[in-house]
């Protein structure tokens, strides 16, 4: 790739809009990720709205709007849809879109089973949520569906097999997409892409790919077993080993955590860097500590049974402290990244320092969790409750909403409007501080989670009117998101996006903004993890031709008088 | 060796250090034979690759031709193993060239299958019987069109 080519004008947009019947017979990774994300989006709706439900009937003590069972099917599906049907599937939307295009793929190396994994997906959420439609309703015994309360004595009805098929039918499509995501990274990276020159979420992806193999095979034999305890009178867990079921449950359910954030991880750490004008500070560290951070992930699933008395306490205590270590190893590099940089404060950067504070939060509770002592003190109660929306709200949402402004341009070859990004991310701050951290204090004072009622004189109910008016003003502020999108793509009034509109670094932000089908018509040499920034330093004025690469290749390098890069 | 065989050698590292001290301080069984199968998961995966690479660089090759020359060969076409005296290969997991299929119907159909089936095995075999029947179509049609050019 030479200089000229390098600022050749491209044009904005690739190819023509694809029609329906396009979309549903498509194998293109692109179409297959927005295909994730629209219907991922769909169910974080679905879920947010039973989560407005749940809040509105906690405001005040008494049952106003609906009775215990209802209420047990709300937040059995909430989280249902929260974890497996929006969190998992915005991951594989993301990575689907952006993955082939950061390592100079043409597409996923099994092109037909990504569309598969697609739509396994979409009839496992389907299922789950058709519970709703029976006439015992949804499943009721919350997204761990710990036995015995999970059997067909306690749980009765068609609406939680259908969970147990829905949910089993998700994780298949997990683990068919993992093995794909594996498979393409390790053997259609572009020449000079190395392993060590991959972008850093391309890296975690490959990390969350191996957690999923792993992991997910356990949760699909544990369901596997439950459905059989259902249907035909099997027990391996009712009338055999309940705490069974919850070995295998959470030695899948901990990995997802680490599923649902180590991905996002990447997303903030591909933002970081270009909204600060500098390289990523400690590439390899920040691989390691993810990798770290996976294998810690394998060893502390038993400190969600710390009540049962029937665990090592000890054992998982250290290692699920030890998970702080390489966190902390990622915050400070990511703190090392901002140091000195030139920061620009868009919506994708608001976002992301939005997510490290977020992210803190629910990080420093985790430890006090993993302490035996406090977890005693603490368990089923709104603590816990804040802790993990700070984690999957504060964290996994927050970089999700910084990763759609960084990307949006490139998927749809449409800018969204930063005013109203910005407008979006104060209300959602305040309105997600506002509903969670009183969780903390309610938990403190004793509030027990998955209760549809309290005692009028707990003196709970100021605290839970905040609750729910900051739910509230989050939601308002997603509502101000929906708006933005459809103002700017729908009717399209958001200013066509060039290739790279950001300064990006990896490879995406080298073709168009939408790609087209076969994603590049040229890739510039890869002799970093920037190559895009290495292209664009090399047609810079000043630049002097570099014969230093192998094979006799002649880049440009800007002469420079001294300091870091860019 | 390569990054990505190290990548899952560390896995199963990590995870006969994590297992064993698992077992000895609790002597659990559920959670050290999970950990146990990791261990299997992830030293499958570099074991066999470095079989595979071995085997097409031409160092594994069953001297003789008696009986058990026939049975190892036979075994390494059964596992897709390299056979005995074919040509090597010039690097472990390189990806061979082939074209990508722009448009499918089959993983619908797949799907659609899915959905019937699963709902199937909550509400009996009338929808059960139709989603295998829809998947078998959906399995054979992904098939014979993998075959055309």
């Amino acid at each position: 790739m030479t200089t000229a080519e390098l600022q050749t004008p491209r044009p904005a947009h690739g190819e023509p809009r694809a029609g329906m019947v396009e979309f549903l017979t498509t194998t293109d990774h692109k179409q297959i990720g927005l295909l994730y994300i629209f219907t991922s989006l769909l169910f974080f709706g679905l879920s947010g709205v039973l989560a407005l439900l749940m809040r509105a009937e906690l405001t005040a003590p008494g049952l106003q709007l609906m009775n215990e069972s209802t209420y047990n099917q709300l937040f059995t599906m909430h989280g249902t849809g929260m974890i497996f049907f929006f969190g998992s599937p915005l991951v594989v939307g993301l990575a689907n879109y952006f993955v082939p295009l950061q390592i100079g793929a043409p597409d996923v190396a099994f092109p037909r089973l990504n569309a598969l994994t697609y739509w396994l997906f979409l009839a496992g959420g389907l299922i789950a949520f058709s519970g709703f439609l029976t006439t015992s309703g949804a499943a009721a015994f919350g997204w761990t569906a710990y036995s015995p309360l999970s059997d067909s004595v306690y749980s009765p009805g068609a609406g939680p097999t259908l969970w147990i098929v829905g949910v089993l039918l998700g994780g298949a499509s997990s683990i068919l997409g993992a093995v794909n995501f594996i498979a393409t990274i390790f053997t259609l990276r572009a020449p000079g892409m190395t392993m060590f020159r991959m972008p850093i979420f391309t890296w975690n992806m490959l990390v969350t790919s191996l957690l999923i193999m792993v992991s997910f095979p356990v949760l699909t034999a544990a369901l596997a077993m439950l459905f059989l305890d259902r249907a035909l009178g099997a027990h391996f867990f009712a009338g055999g080993d309940a705490i069974l079921w919850q070995h295998l449950f959470w030695f899948f359910g901990h990995p997802e955590v680490y599923i649902l954030i180590l991905p996002f991880f990447g997303i903030v750490t591909e933002i970081i860097p270009v909204f600060s004008g500098k390289p990523v500070f400690g590439y390899r560290s920040f691989v390691f500590a993810t990798m770290l951070i996976a294998a810690f992930s394998f060893s502390v699933w038993a400190h969600h049974m710390f009540a049962t008395g029937f665990v090592n306490n000890l054992f998982f205590a250290i290692t699920s402290m030890a998970i702080a270590i390489p966190t902390g190893v990622k915050y400070f590099n990511w703190i090392a990244t901002m140091w000195r940089g030139h920061i620009r404060l868009q919506t994708p950067m608001l976002y992301s320092i939005g997510f490290l504070f977020m992210f803190l939060v629910g990080g420093i509770t985790g430890p006090f969790l993993a302490s035996p002592a406090i977890d005693y003190a603490v368990h089923d109660t709104y603590y816990l409750v804040a802790h993990f929306h700070y984690v999957l709200f504060g964290g996994t949402v927050f970089a999700a909403f910084a990763g759609f402004y960084f990307w949006f341009p490139k998927m749809t070859g449409r800018m969204l409007s930063e005013r109203l990004g910005h407008l979006q991310f104060w209300p959602m701050l305040i309105g997600m501080n506002m509903t969670f951290f009183p969780m903390h204090i309610l938990g403190l004072n004793g509030m027990p989670r998955r209760v549809a009622d309290y005692p009028a004189d707990a003196g709970w109910t100021g605290l839970n009117v905040i609750v729910t008016i900051g739910a509230v003003i989050t939601a308002l502020s997603i509502g101000v998101f929906v708006y933005n999108v459809v103002v700017s793509v729908f009717l399209r009034r958001g200013a066509p996006a060039p290739p790279d509109p950001w300064g990006g670094y990896s490879l995406e932000w080298w073709t168009t903004s939408p790609p087209p089908h076969h994603n590049f018509t040229s890739l510039p040499p890869i002799r970093s993890e920037r190559p895009v920034f290495d292209a664009r330093q090399a047609a810079a004025p000043g630049a002097i031709p570099d014969r230093t690469m192998a094979g006799g290749d002649v880049a440009h390098r800007p002469v420079r008088p001294g300091g870091t890069d860019g | 060796m390569a990054e990505e065989l190290r990548f899952f050698l560390r896995t199963a590292l990590y995870s006969v250090f994590i297992g064993t001290v698992y077992w000895l301080v609790s002597y659990e069984v559920a959670g050290s034979v999970l950990l146990a199968f990791v261990v299997l998961a992830a030293g499958s995966v570099v074991g066999v690759s470095l079989v595979l690479a071995r085997s097409a660089a031409g160092e594994i090759v069953p001297v003789g031709d008696g009986p058990a020359h026939r049975l190892l060969g036979a075994a390494m076409r059964v596992v897709g193993f390299t056979e005995p005296g074919s040509p090597a290969l010039s690097q472990p997991l390189e990806a061979r060239p082939q074209p990508f299929p722009r448009s499918s119907i089959w993983p619908l159909v797949a799907g659609f299958a899915t959905l019937l089936a699963g709902l199937g095995l909550v509400y009996g075999p009338w929808l059960l019987l139709p989603g295998i029947a829809v998947g078998a179509l959906a399995g054979w049609g992904w098939l014979t069109q993998m075959d055309r050019p």
